[in-house]
Parts: C-alpha cells; sequence; structure tokens
C-alpha cells in the first residue's frame, strides 16, 4: 500500500517536472523521456541499495495456507488472486462512473476540445499519471515476495506491460485485465508443454491476437492520443551538408593508418551506430512506421555474419553479403505479414519479433552458442577492417539518403501523412512500406555484421530490448527530419556514452539526465533546435 | 453516354443504415451536385463511389466497367480524381512536391530509389499549381497552408491525372463567400477544360444551384430529388427535408 502512494507521489513529481512540458511534442520524445527517467531511476537505485537483488518475504499474517477441496494453497497467492480484480474493480468505477473518470476520457479523446470546455488538464494529468506510477508501484510491491527487486526489472517489467495493454486493447482496462489472465495461463501452462519458450509464447500470441484483430481484444480503433506523430516538413539535405560529409569520410580514409587502435575502435562504433540509426530513420522518419525492436535485424545480421565465418569459413566481405541479405530477407517477410497494422501495434510486433530473436539466440545453443555467443571473428588486419566499415557506411547512408529524396521516397512520405490520400492519387501504400521496412532491415543487419567484426563476437544481446532502445534514442536524439539527423545523433549518443562510461561508474544517470535535458532543450530532435538557431 | 452510374448503392454502419438504396447517374462531362442535410449520408456515397468504403449492396458502374471491387488506386487509373471533405494533402511535403508527387504516380514513375525526385515533372507542377492560383506557395510546406489553399491544392491533386470523372466533397468548406463563388467558377472552369464530369456536395446552396447541371438530394440515405437546379428548388419534398431537419442553409 505504503509503496503504492509513495510511487504515485513520485510519479505526480515526475509528470510536473518533466512530463508537463512535453505535452506538445511528439509522442516519441515523451517516450525518449521516460527512458531517460529509467535510467536515472536505475542507477539512482544502484546508489540506494547496491547491485544485489533485494528480496522481501512474505508477511507472516499471510504465511499460512488454506486448504480448497483438498488442494493447498498459499494464503498470500489467494490473497492476490483477490486484490486484482478489486483494483480492476476500482479502476473501472473510477473512469466509467466518476466525474473525474469522464474527463480523463474526454482528454484522450481531444486535449484541445477538453481544454476548450475549461478542464484543468495539468492536474488531471498529473493526477492521472501519478494513479498509474502508483497502480504500478503497488504491483512491484505486491510481486516482490515471489521474486526479487533486481535491477533488470525495469525494461522486462515495461515489454510486459506494454504487451498485455496492446493485447488487451489501448484504452481498454478489462481488455489489459483479460489479457494479463490469458499471459499468466500462458506462461503456467506453457513451463509445463514448452519450457523454455514461455518468452516466445507471449510474443505469438500477441502476433496471433493482432493479427485476427488488429486493435487489440477489446479495443476500438486508436484513440488520437496514441496515433503516431506526423514529423513536421521533411528536408533535403543541401549540397554543402552532403560534400561536408564526402568530405569527413575521405578524411578519414587517408588517416586511417596514422589513428590509434583505440581511435579506429571508437570511429568504427560511430560508423555503425550511424549506419543502425539511419537505418531506423528510414523506416520511422519517411515510412512512418515506428520499430520497437530495430534490434531484430542487426542481430540477425551479426549472427548471419558470424555462422557464415564459422560455419562456410567465408571470407568477411561474403560474410557482410549475408548479413545484408539474411536480415533484409527476413525483414520483407515480416513486413508483408504485419503490413495491415500502424502506430504502436506495428511497433509492439516488431518489439516481439525482435524478443523472439533474442530467444532464439539464448536458447538454440547448437547454433549460436546461446548466452556464451560465437567468439573469435576478428578481422585479420584492423586497419583494412576500418577501411572497409567505412566504405559500407557511406555506401549504405548514401543509399538511404538518395532514397529518401528518390519518387520512392516522396511516394513514401505522402502514404505516410495521409493514407486515404495517397491512395486516391494511385498510390498503393502496402508494396511501398514492405519496401522501406526491407531496406531498412538490410542495412541494420549491415550494421550488426560489421558490429560482430568489430567486437569479434556475437552475443544474444545483439537483438536485445536495450539495443533496440539504443537505436531509438539516437534517432530521437537526432531529429527525423533527413538522414542528417540519426547520424548526428548516433555520434553525439556515441560519444556520449564512451565520454560517460570513462568519467563515471553512474554513466546511466548521466545519460538519463543529459537526454531529458536535451529533450526539454530540443523538443524535436538536436538537428531542428540547429537548424531554428541557424534560421 | 452515361459515364458513371451507381446502381442500388446500400451501406450501413452498425445497424445504421446510411445509404439506403441509392441510384443515380452521370453523363460525361456533366457537373451534378449532391446535396441534402448534415448526415444525410452524401460522404459516404463519395466513398463508395472512390473506393474508400465498400458497399453492403449495389454497383458502381464506370465507363462500361463494374469498379465496385476495385481498390481507390485503381479507380484513379480508370480517370476518377477526388478530393475529401477536409482537405487531404501530405503536409510535410511541400506545395510541389504534392502535385509532383500525383504527377510521378500518373507516369509510373515512384518505384525510382536513385533518381532524384526535384529534376522531375518540375515545369508540369507548376504549372498546375498555377492553374489553381497557388504557385507563388509552391515550396512551402502544405501543412502552412490557410485552409482555403489547401482546397485548392487539393483540386490541383485531383486533377492531377485528368479524370474523366472529379469527385469533390465539399471543396468550398471553410471558405469567404466570395472565395466560394470564385473557387466553384475554377473548378467549372478546370473540370471543363480537362474534359472531366464532376459531382460536387456544398452546403452553399446558392453556389450548388448556380454550377450545377443537375442536382440530387439525398435525405436520411434515400435520393428523394433528381433534377435541374429549378426544378429541384421548388421541390416542396426537398424543402421539408431540409426544414424537417432544421437545416441552417434552408434552400
Ligand atoms: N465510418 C463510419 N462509421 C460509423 N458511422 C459512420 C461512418 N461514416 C459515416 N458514418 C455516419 O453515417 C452518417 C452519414 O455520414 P456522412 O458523412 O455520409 O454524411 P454527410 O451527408 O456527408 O454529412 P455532412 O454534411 O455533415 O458532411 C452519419 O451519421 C455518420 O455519423
Ligand atoms: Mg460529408
Amino acid at each position: 500500500m505504503l509503496s503504492g502512494l509513495l510511487t504515485a507521489l513520485i510519479g505526480m513529481g515526475l509528470e510536473r517536472v518533466v512530463i508537463r512540458h512535453l505535452y506538445r511534442s511528439a509522442e516519441l520524445f515523451q517516450l525518449l523521456a521516460t527512458f531517460g527517467v529509467m535510467l536515472i531511476i536505475q542507477d539512482l537505485t544502484l546508489l540506494a541499495w547496491g547491485p544485489a537483488d533485494l528480496t522481501v518475504s512474505r508477511p507472516p499474517w499471510l504465511r499460512s495456507f488454506i486448504d480448497i477441496a483438498g488442494i493447498r494453497f498459499p494464503a498470500y497467492d489467494l490473497a492476490l488472486i483477490a486484490v486484482s480484480p478489486a483494483v480492476l474493480g476500482l479502476l473501472l468505477f473510477l473512469l466509467m462512473r466518476t466525474r473525474f473518470g469522464v474527463l480523463v476520457r474526454a482528454c484522450t479523446e481531444n486535449r484541445d476540445i477538453a481544454a476548450a470546455l475549461g478542464v484543468n488538464q495539468r492536474t488531471l494529468s498529473t493526477v492521472t499519471f501519478g494513479l498509474g506510477a502508483g497502480l504500478a508501484g503497488l504491483g512491484g510491491a505486491l510481486m516482490l515476495p515471489d521474486g526479487s527487486a533486481n535491477l533488470q526489472i525495469d525494461l522486462t517489467v515495461i515489454v510486459e506491460a506494454f504487451v498485455v495493454v496492446v493485447i488487451g486493447g489501448l484504452g481498454s482496462v478489462t481488455g489489459a485485465f483479460l489479457a494479463s489472465i490469458l499471459i499468466g495461463e500462458l506462461q503456467t501452462f506453457g513451463i509445463i508443454l514448452i519450457p523454455k519458450a514461455t518468452l516466445v509464447m507471449m510474443f505469438l500470441l500477441m502476433a496471433v491476437v493482432l493479427a485476427v484483430r488488429p486493435s487489440g481484444l477489446l479495443g476500438t480503433g486508436q484513440p488520437q492520443a496514441v496515433r503516431q506523430q506526423r514529423s513536421q516538413a521533411a528536408h533535403p539535405l543541401p549540397a554543402r551538408v552532403i560534400h561536408a560529409g564526402w568530405t569527413l569520410i575521405a578524411a578519414m580514409a587517408a588517416a586511417a593508418p596514422w589513428l590509434s587502435p583505440r581511435w579506429q575502435s571508437l570511429a568504427t562504433e560511430m560508423m555503425i551506430a550511424a549506419n543502425f540509426a539511419a537505418s531506423l530513420f528510414l523506416a520511422m522518419g519517411p515510412g512512418g512506421m515506428i520499430s520497437f525492436g530495430h534490434a531484430a535485424w542487426f542481430g540477425l545480421g551479426a549472427y548471419a555474419a558470424a555462422l557464415s565465418v564459422t560455419m562456410l569459413s567465408a571470407p568477411l566481405p561474403v560474410a557482410l553479403v549475408a548479413s545484408v541479405g539474411i536480415a533484409g530477407l527476413t525483414a520483407a517477410g515480416f513486413a508483408t505479414a504485419v503490413i495491415r497494422l500502424s502506430g504502436v501495434y506495428l511497433a509492439m510486433l516488431t518489439l516481439a519479433f525482435a524478443q523472439i530473436v533474442w530467444a532464439v539466440a539464448t536458447q538454440w545453443t547448437w547454433l549460436s552458442g546461446g548466452d556464451d555467443g560465437i567468439l573469435g571473428l576478428w578481422p585479420a588486419n584492423p586497419t583494412v577492417f576500418f577501411l572497409l566499415a567505412l566504405g559500407c557506411t557511406a555506401a549504405c547512408l548514401w543509399l538511404i539518403n538518395r532514397t529518401v529524396n528518390a519518387p520512392f521516397g516522396l511516394a513514401l512520405i505522402a502514404v505516410r501523412d495521409d493514407e486515404a490520400r495517397a491512395r486516391s492519387i494511385g498510390l498503393s501504400p502496402e508494396p511501398l512500406r514492405i519496401a522501406a521496412f526491407s531496406l531498412s532491415g538490410a542495412t541494420a543487419g549491415l550494421a550488426g555484421g560489421l558490429f560482430a567484426f568489430r567486437t569479434g563476437s556475437v552475443f544474444p544481446s545483439y537483438a536485445s530490448v536495450a539495443q533496440s532502445v539504443d537505436g531509438l534514442l539516437m534517432v530521437l536524439l537526432g531529429g527525423l527530419r533527413s538522414v542528417a539527423d540519426p547520424i548526428v545523433g548516433a555520434i553525439a549518443y556515441t560519444g556520449l556514452h564512451d565520454l560517460l562510461l570513462q568519467m563515471t561508474s553512474y554513466w546511466r544517470l548521466a545519460l538519463g539526465l543529459l537526454i531529458i535535458v536535451t529533450v526539454r532543450l530540443f523538443p524535436d530532435g538536436l538537428m531542428a533546435g540547429w537548424r531554428r538557431s541557424l534560421s | 453516354m452515361t459515364l458513371l452510374v451507381a446502381d442500388g448503392l446500400a451501406k450501413a454502419f452498425g445497424g445504421n443504415q446510411v445509404v439506403g438504396d441509392v441510384s443515380f447517374g452521370i453523363g460525361a462531362g456533366e457537373i451534378v451536385a449532391l446535396i441534402g442535410p448534415n448526415g444525410a449520408g452524401k460522404s459516404t456515397c463519395f466513398n463508395i463511389l472512390s473506393g474508400q468504403v465498400r458497399p453492403d449492396r449495389g454497383r458502381v458502374v464506370f465507363a462500361g466497367t463494374d469498379i465496385t471491387a476495385l481498390s481507390p488506386s485503381r479507380r484513379w487509373r480508370l480517370g476518377i480524381g477526388r478530393g475529401f471533405q477536409v482537405a487531404a494533402t501530405f503536409g510535410s511535403l511541400t506545395v510541389r512536391d504534392n502535385v509532383r508527387v500525383a504527377l510521378l504516380s500518373r507516369d509510373r514513375l515512384v518505384w525510382r530509389f536513385l533518381r532524384r525526385a526535384s529534376a522531375l515533372l518540375s515545369d508540369e507542377a507548376d504549372a498546375r499549381l498555377a492553374e489553381v492560383g497557388i504557385l507563388p506557395l509552391a515550396s512551402q510546406p502544405a501543412s502552412t497552408l490557410a485552409y482555403g489553399d489547401l482546397k485548392r491544392l487539393e483540386l490541383a491533386l485531383a486533377l492531377s491525372n485528368t479524370p474523366r470523372l472529379l469527385l469533390m466533397d465539399e471543396p468550398t468548406a471553410g471558405m469567404t463567400p466570395p472565395d466560394r463563388r470564385s473557387t466553384m467558377a475554377l473548378l467549372r472552369h478546370l473540370a471543363q477544360a480537362h474534359g472531366s464530369a464532376v459531382l460536387l456536395t456544398d452546403h452553399d446552396m446558392d453556389v450548388v444551384f448556380q454550377i450545377a447541371d443537375r442536382v440530387l438530394v439525398l435525405d436520411k440515405g434515400r435520393l428523394i430529388a433528381d433534377g435541374v437546379p429549378t426544378e429541384v428548388r421548388s421541390d416542396p419534398q426537398v424543402r421539408a427535408a431540409y426544414l424537417g431537419n432544421d437545416d441552417q442553409h434552408p434552400v
């Protein structure tokens, strides 16, 4: 109870200080800020309680067992079973029957109209955010006795909660309740049937539900608040920026033999990041397809490269071709299957797919080496590899920039801006989106392949949520107007990461703070702010 | 000959019969107005004709081919252009690129990955913009346009493949009265220049009765009148429909 109240208060405070200022910016940037908050909280908990897991035992008065039909049930579990429907009932009552609920729902439908009707949204938003945080806190506290408090709890829980909400249908509390029961059952019985595959099954369930009911079990279309953002005017790169880019690439190529291994390595990491971010930009910016699981293609590319070396003893360039091919083809297949979905639902399925790739990489030990990964992929000559990486990056970025400014890119943006209008000038959104998504997957695969050789190894974490989040942060940090934005975002993010990692062990805290400050100062990305200050 | 035949169209949304058994024809080059009180089902009719909405019953025949099952983009290729009630344009593209992408689509040049779009069809795009009078705005993003200009841009988009039939749902919505009259005159002029027939709707009756060769009246999803403007204007059923619905624009 106490933890619920406490987190509610913290939530309200956060809303006032951070989120409050972002309502006018696109949802994605709000999301970015909450990731920043998450990083900070991660480090604060590390500071306060240390890295060890914390456990709490069940309260004494619930430690007994109760006999039902001859089977002994722990009282604590029974209490849990009673608590959640009670919370559901209270929440439904609050949303459906009270003035507060009516106001919240009005604001979800249309913030501006609600404001025009004199609804005090500031307080309302604060209270709603606090309520959400409080319930989350309560949930966390309730599950403590069955698990432990640890530092990795955040991403896992966010992903699971997201999945539950999406399966249930956005905006439907009952739907979310049903979905969590469904997932609970699936996990309990799944463990008996196919141990190890429960995670995959959760995401498969989501895939099936979304394929049949594109807005979730009880959802009714997409509420306005989660419709995907429309980015502002696309910006073709001015010629001098392109010249500057080529000059930089040429300079790096010329300087390669004199760069120390550390600088070569950092530069390669930045190039790979730029590659990865640019590929995500292609899908998210002009393509309008938000991807929360872009690491899937990165991971696939990395494993394709590694396996073609270890199993087929392919030379490095051939391995990279395999990265592009495997990631691109898989992305094409995936896009074809899910093309009906858009917005958050599509984003969730990309996440689901990335989780499946990750699970397969962890569990198919015979192929992937499991958590031990695949090692020993060092390129023979680091400088040659550096030049190769540089060449690949240059080619990738050139291709993406060209594509965005070609008739194809124009049509893609048209389809994103207004689908009905695009259809009524003869454009077919589906093939355009599939092609863009495949290209995006292929270039992300190349980034993954390069990364495998840069680190000399491949691990399941290459396809992890954290890797996807890194990509999102880079893209959002830079902006979504032109291909230069994600490149700048990638370089800034990688550089900061590297710098902070050296300076402080609490780099998450620092990075989180920096992200929040950046989002507040540049609500639509670094590059947009830069352009504004120029004009 | 009849260019478009709507035959027994019907559509219900969740038990609400929005369009019930509507039939009419439009001749080549003819300007027809489809009017009716708010919620009569006009926009739904437009959506059925352009392919955005699939009818529950009935057929749409265009230039002799049954197009009931065709997608909006296929219909556009056959020569049906449309404007939406709420101006639909590509907000993040410049005004010129809005028209350019329509022209690229017309010429089937969309699947080019390496050519610069800005080098293609600029002159024709500018000519189209000049036609509707918004050439000076060509390099602005469409999202920055005033509503009346957006409606003009939409007209340019609808005309981009010189369609044989233009479907314009409230082409002058949100404009001032003088603006409305000039836009309607422009629409009429362009339709004649391109040889397009027009089906349009509008809530400004003066403007509608001035431009239309023929007027169809829809009430609660049913066609209650079909004739030349003077006939329809004096039709008692039409008057009743408008007065009965307490509409703010009586005939
Ligand atoms: N997609 C839809 N789902 C449910 N109901 C719809 C849908 N589209 C239209 N309707 C309903 O159908 C009825 C007719 O709508 P329509 O937009 O065709 O009317 P209209 O004659 O164009 O009205 P207006 O003059 O206000 O534009 C309205 O009651 C509307 O609420
Ligand atoms: Mg309408």
